[in-house]
Order: C-alpha cells, then structure tokens, then sequence
C-alpha cells in the first residue's frame, strides 16, 4: 500500500526538473519548454500584433482579431519523442485538463468554446475553419514521431503572468507538470528583460 | 498568402523541430484500420479527382494548409517522394483545407510542387476523416483501406521510410 502510494506520488507530482525557460532564438520571445524522454512540450510567446496579423491574413476583420489578440496567445508543440524502437508509448492529453492558475483557477479556451464565440459573432465558416485547425487540438493521441504544432490561448491580458499545469496520459498512466511564471508576451518584444528574469 | 519574416522564422523553427527528431522516422500503424471515406473535389489546377479513381495504388492522403509551418516544411521531401516513386503503384493526394484555388496558386510559387493539391474549401472531407490538427496523413491501402496516421510532418523522402511505403504499395500483403 505504502508503495503503491509513493508510486502514485511520483506520477501525479510536479517533474519540474524537466521544464526549461529561454528565449527562442528565431522569434526573440520567451518559451517555455517540458522535456523527459517521451513528451516534449514548448510554448512560445506570440505578440499580439503577430496573432492579429496572422487572423488578419485569414479573412477575419481588425475587430474580430482584436478578441484574440488582446488576449494572450501561445504557439504550442505537443510532441511525442519517445523512440519506436526501444521504448515506444503513446501519448495522449486534454486541454479541459490543464488548469491556469491566476486569480484562483481558469480553464483555457479551446476551439469548442471559440467555435461559440465565433458563431454568436456570425463569423463566416472559412474563418472558423481556419481558426479552428490554427489552435492546438483539445484532445490529442501520439504515438512515437508525432506532434502538432498550434496556438493555446487563455484569458489573460498581454503581460499577465499565471502557472499552467499540464496534465498527459503516458501509457495509461497520469502524468502532470506545473509551469511557473509564463508570461502573457506584450507587443513589443522585450528579450533583455526576459534574459534577466 | 504572404510570407513575411515572421513565416519564414516559424518555419525555420519547424525545420529545426524537425531536423531533431528525424532519426525518430515512423509510420504508426492504426490499432484499428477502417474504409476511407470516398471523396471527389477538385484540384488547384482544375481537374476532379475522387478517391476511387486510386483503387489498386497506396494513397498517401495529406491534410494541409499554406499557413501552417509543419505543412510547408514536408511539401518539398513529399515532392522528392513523389519523384521516386514515379512508375510505381503510389499516388500522394494533398487535401488543402479552407484555402481557396489562388492561394494555393500562389503557394505552389513558393513551394513547387507537381501531385495532386485538392480543395477541401468548406471543411467536410477532413470532416470525414479523424484528424485533430495539420498537418495529418493517412496511408490508404490499395484495396481502400486507412491502415497508418501520421500526425505532423515527416522527411518522406527518407530511405526506410520510402521502404515501408513500397512494401504497403504491394497488394494482399
């Protein structure tokens, strides 16, 4: 029983040693990355303007980008680096899992809840189709090789600062890690002030 | 589409994501095969294609769209596949979604590519398949059945990888 408890405690307990901070070298923003063998998971800054600029390129109009934009938004990798050959697993997560901690508890918005949003705003359906596959899938299953690359967004202004835990299946089993401090990225790149935080 | 300095980071950050895990090549066989859903749509170029029309080759069935770093970073090892596998019973279907006939135009300028580059403009042929994010591919047997996903880019031109995709190309396997 003893065992079978620290055994617990250890997969559900933070793995903070794997979690890495710098600043990205092709973008000058702050990223956030996770690391232990099997999952490797980064989360980079997006400006504001770079989130405008990208819905505007889609079809959407200054007002409807400015929702998302004055936000705060993430590019995230989500991939499984575990070897097919000598140690092969899959992975699997969900975003309703993940917990934003800032002022108390929030969940991220996923594509459901934007889906929402945009239809209450009578977005057309090419721009819901593209800013549905832009955003990092809700629920995801990977097996060796396999990764997707998309935006989290969450309800934070730019510069908001909150922990993200970050909750993945690994062969069945529960595995968690909080990120501290990622930094909502404001739009005017500050990567001196990142390198001394 | 533009390709501002911005795309150009992204997907140098993607050849870099890439170029770490390329000794990680694989084709992840699915627990469950199913049937692929038909389909017919038209090409950038003009021409219909359904589905059907492959019967008999291994299609290798991608979703993609221009704006996303991890599909344009494996269209040109997908155009050096498609190349070798020239005479062969292999055909590469890549299923734009979202995008209109002159945006695709317009990446193929930038990404020359000479397979198939099908419009899915309304959503609902990546509707019919189980795909959560782009770029994902399908391997299609030659008797129609969806045996592999693959989810993210990979370098198709890869040797073992071309291996594996002939071997399936082979029918009654």
């Amino acid at each position: 029983m003893r065992w079978t408890m620290v055994v617990m405690f250890l997969l559900l307990t933070g793995c903070n040693q794997h979690v890495s901070h710098g600043i990205d070298e092709e973008t000058g923003l702050a990223y956030w990355q996770v690391e232990d063998g099997k999952i490797s998971l980064r989360l980079v800054q997006r400006t504001p303007l770079q989130t405008q600029s990208f819905f505007l390129g889609r079809g959407f109009t200054r007002q409807q980008t400015e929702t998302i934009a004055h936000g705060c938004v993430f590019q995230t990798i989500f991939k499984n680096i575990s070897n097919e050959s000598s140690s092969p697993v899959v992975l699997s997560y969900d975003l309703d899992q993940w917990v934003v901690h800032h002022d108390g508890k929030q969940p991220l918005k996923t594509r459901e809840a934007w889906q929402q949003h945009w239809q209450e705003q009578g977005v057309a359906k090419a721009q819901q189709l593209a800013f549905n596959w832009a955003l990092l899938p809700t629920r995801q299953e990977y097996r060796p090789g396999d990764y997707n690359w998309g935006m989290t967004a969450y309800d934070l202004a730019p510069g908001g600062e909150f922990d993200l835990t970050v909750r993945w299946q690994e062969a069945g089993q529960t595995r968690e890690v909080i990120i501290h401090d990622l930094r909502c990225s404001t739009d005017i790149a500050q990567p001196n002030q990142e390198e001394e935080s | 589409m533009k390709f501002g300095r911005l795309g150009v980071l992204m997907l140098c950050s993607a050849a870099l994501f890439n170029a770490n895990a390329a000794d990680n090549q694989t084709l992840p066989a699915l627990d469950k095969p199913f049937m692929a859903p038909e389909f017919t749509t038209m090409s950038e170029s003009g021409k219909s294609h359904s589905l059907s029309d492959y019967r008999g080759k291994l299609v290798i069935l991608n979703f993609w769209a221009s704006w996303c770093p991890p599909c344009r970073y494996e269209m040109p090892s997908m155009e050096r596949l498609w190349q070798q596998v020239q005479g062969k019973p292999v055909v590469i279907l890549a299923v734009n979604v979202g995008e209109d006939a002159d945006t695709i135009f317009e990446f193929t300028g930038h990404y020359p590519v000479s397979f198939p580059l099908l419009l899915d403009q309304d959503g609902s042929i990546i509707d019919s398949y189980p795909v959560r994010g782009l770029p994902t591919t399908f391997i299609i047997s030659p008797e129609g059945r969806v045996t592999h996903r693959i989810i993210g880019s990979r370098e198709w031109d890869e040797a073992q990888l071309i291996g594996q995709l002939l071997e399936l190309a082979t029918p009654s396997r």
